[in-house]
């Protein structure tokens, strides 16, 4: 009976995270373009309800009820399971942030891991996405970003470790309560940039959009897809976005701390500061080069961030046991 | 921690299965409002305005190889490591010089990779 | 363990075994890895059931995460076709011999051994896990690192081979 309960309350919050994401991706696309054409002296979206408000959500209605199309040579199975693979693991990984209220989600004993872990599944989608299409540039896209996905991996794994070494646990909600008086961002500034910019990498974000770059590979693993389809991608971006912007709240921020208002609220405006920091950096730095960005990553990440794991030791040293 | 942890997972297969269901929903229940007219140019690969000129499917650049091999190596120490850094805290230098003298074997690794070139894109 | 989680074991094992039937049987490569993807993390389902929460994440992470990629890797960069190579008759005689006397032996060890009850709540298992591989396990803690080292040294001596 409680099962059921647990069972249910899952699936609640399941389709409560799908439609925040959804919700949240119309708006991050809104804000992407009015943050884009501030930075670029454009306007931006304008005519569709007041301000161009609406933009999105008429692109939303478009997109559903688009044509379908499909390469007659694509890999049917594969095409079809390409999205699904990209979009479901990057949504599932919000299931361990504790948000506060009642969005508290579950910590799990291991949730720091599983957040690390659930979308290294989506390597999978992209790779079966561009191989399925059949398509040159599906197919050097689909690489690219795993690969890219893999090299970047390391480093913010490494950064993470180190967060827990302080945090003494793997839960999410333990860690958050870790961070009291001081929120781990001061204590290992290293590793939050390390962090930031090796998160940019794996959502595919300028600078390091090289998968997607438009004026190489026109789209990347997505090129074939069109309507819902492709819509996924989006919320997989999208979704891959705002999560990681949660976890780097929840990691070095403090994560729902702050005075007077409930966590919820903190916890939501720190998440939303990252995104927007991460907006901005996409319209203000050139991409790299793909030799550059796999260097990037390897020569100077990796060592890096096994530089921030000894200050961490050191950090720990410092402050004693718990 | 007075919750068995099969709940855990009991709530994790419900909150897939929400993720996994809606979107295959949404694209059945608009079957019926989207147009389906396949086939012709349309099925064709896109290759900016060109006809497709080659196929992707032919051997390809073994840089991905790899780096997905030295990828698997240290996913495996990261992980090693997520097992002992809750509990490093707790304990004393000794400890921590264990877990350096691993991290020190596999830097040897990255460096050995590093001078052989691997990690460079060719 | 409860209704919910016995009938969520059968819904893994029935998954894990359908899936690890399709690798096996499917005469798609690209198929057969997705499969095993599949079956992995079907597994790492039991691995969390059984209270082993640790091993079922970093299931997860190594290998479908990890291995499932390189499999795929390798089958996109190296082969044109899709469909499995078809051994010669012999090989393949001789391989389902083995294959059957590998299961045989399994299917009997399982028999023959009796496994523990499962407790109704475990303690935390991750710190448990640390403190024995810096305490007892030690060794074979380092030993996992010179074998990375190794794995390392070895993978890029294959592939420098085969450049050359």
């Amino acid at each position: 009976m409680r099962d059921l309960l647990v069972f249910g309350w899952g699936l609640a919050l399941g389709v409560v995270a799908f439609s925040l994401v959804g919700g949240l991706t119309a708006a991050f696309v809104l804000l992407e373009r009015k943050v884009s054409a501030r930075i670029q002296l454009r306007v931006g979206p304008l005519h569709t309800g007041p301000h161009g408000m609406l933009q999105t959500v008429a692109d939303l209605i478009k997109l559903v009820v688009k044509e379908d199309v499909r390469p007659s040579r694509a890999d049917p199975v594969a095409f079809r399971l390409g999205p699904l693979l990209t979009a479901v693991p990057a949504i599932l990984s919000l299931a361990v942030i504790p948000f506060g209220g009642p969005l508290l989600m579950r910590g799990l004993n291991v949730g720091v891991v599983y957040f690390l872990a659930v979308p290294g599944m989506t390597v999978i989608g992209l790779l079966l996405a561009g191989w399925a299409s059949y398509d040159n540039y599906s197919f050097l896209g689909g690489l690219r970003s795993s690969a890219q996905f893999i090299s970047y991996e390391i480093p913010r794994t490494l950064a993470v470790v180190a967060v827990v070494m302080l945090a003494g646990s793997l839960n999410t909600v333990d860690v958050a309560a870790a961070q009291q008086p001081w929120p781990y961002i001061l204590l290992l500034p290293l590793g939050f940039v390390v962090y930031m910019i090796t998160t940019l990498a794996e959502v595919n974000r300028v600078p390091f959009d090289i998968p997607e770059a438009e004026s190489e590979l026109v789209a990347g693993y997505h090129t074939e897809y069109s309507g819902f389809r492709w819509a996924l991608f989006f919320l997989a971006e999208y979704g891959a976005l705002f999560a990681a912007a949660a976890f780097a709240t929840l990691l070095f921020l403090g994560a729902g701390s702050g005075p007077f208002l409930p966590d919820i609220f903190w916890f939501v405006l720190k998440t939303l500061i990252v995104v927007f920091l991460f907006m901005w950096i996409r319209w203000t730095l050139p991409r790299f080069r793909a030799d550059q960005l796999m260097r990037l990553a390897w020569k100077v990440f990796l060592p890096l961030s096994l530089v921030n794991l000894v200050l961490a030791a050191l950090v720990m040293q410092a402050i004693g046991p718990r | 921690m007075n919750e068995p942890y099969q709940s855990d997972v009991v709530f994790l297969v419900g909150f897939g299965l929400a993720i996994v269901l809606l979107p295959l929903v949404t694209l059945l229940v608009f079957r019926w409002v989207r147009p389906t007219h396949q086939g012709g140019i349309k099925a064709e690969a896109y290759e900016s305005g060109m006809p497709q000129a080659s196929v992707p499917r032919r051997p390809f650049h073994m840089a991905y190889y790899n780096f997905a091999l030295v990828f698997i190596v240290f996913d495996v120490e990261t992980l090693l490591l997520f097992a002992i850094a809750p509990v490093l805290r707790d304990l004393g230098w000794l400890a921590l010089a264990e877990v350096g003298a691993f991290i020190l074997l596999v830097t040897a690794g990255l460096f050995y990779a590093w001078r052989k070139g691997v990690l460079v894109w060719r | 363990m409860t209704t919910a989680t016995t009938v969520l074991f059968v819904v893994f094992g029935v998954l894990a075994a359908l899936s690890a039937l399709y690798a096996v049987l499917t005469r798609y490569l690209l198929r057969s890895i997705v499969a095993l993807g599949a079956f992995l993390t079907a597994l790492a389902g039991i691995f969390y059931l059984l209270a082993a929460d640790f091993v079922a994440v970093v299931q997860i992470f190594v290998y479908v995460g990890g291995i499932v990629v390189l499999m795929l890797f390798a089958l996109m960069l190296s082969s044109s076709g899709v469909r499995h190579p078809t051994a010669s008759s012999d090989r393949r005689s001789l391989g389902s011999i083995v294959a059957y006397a590998v299961g045989g032996m399994l299917v009997w060890a399982s028999l023959r051994s009796t496994l523990p009850g499962m407790p109704a709540a475990l303690p935390d298992s991750v710190p448990y896990l640390g403190r024995a591989f810096l305490n007892e396990q030690l060794f074979p803690f380092e030993l996992i690192g010179v074998i990375l080292l190794a794995a390392v040294v070895a993978a890029l001596a294959l592939v420098r081979k085969e450049r050359a």
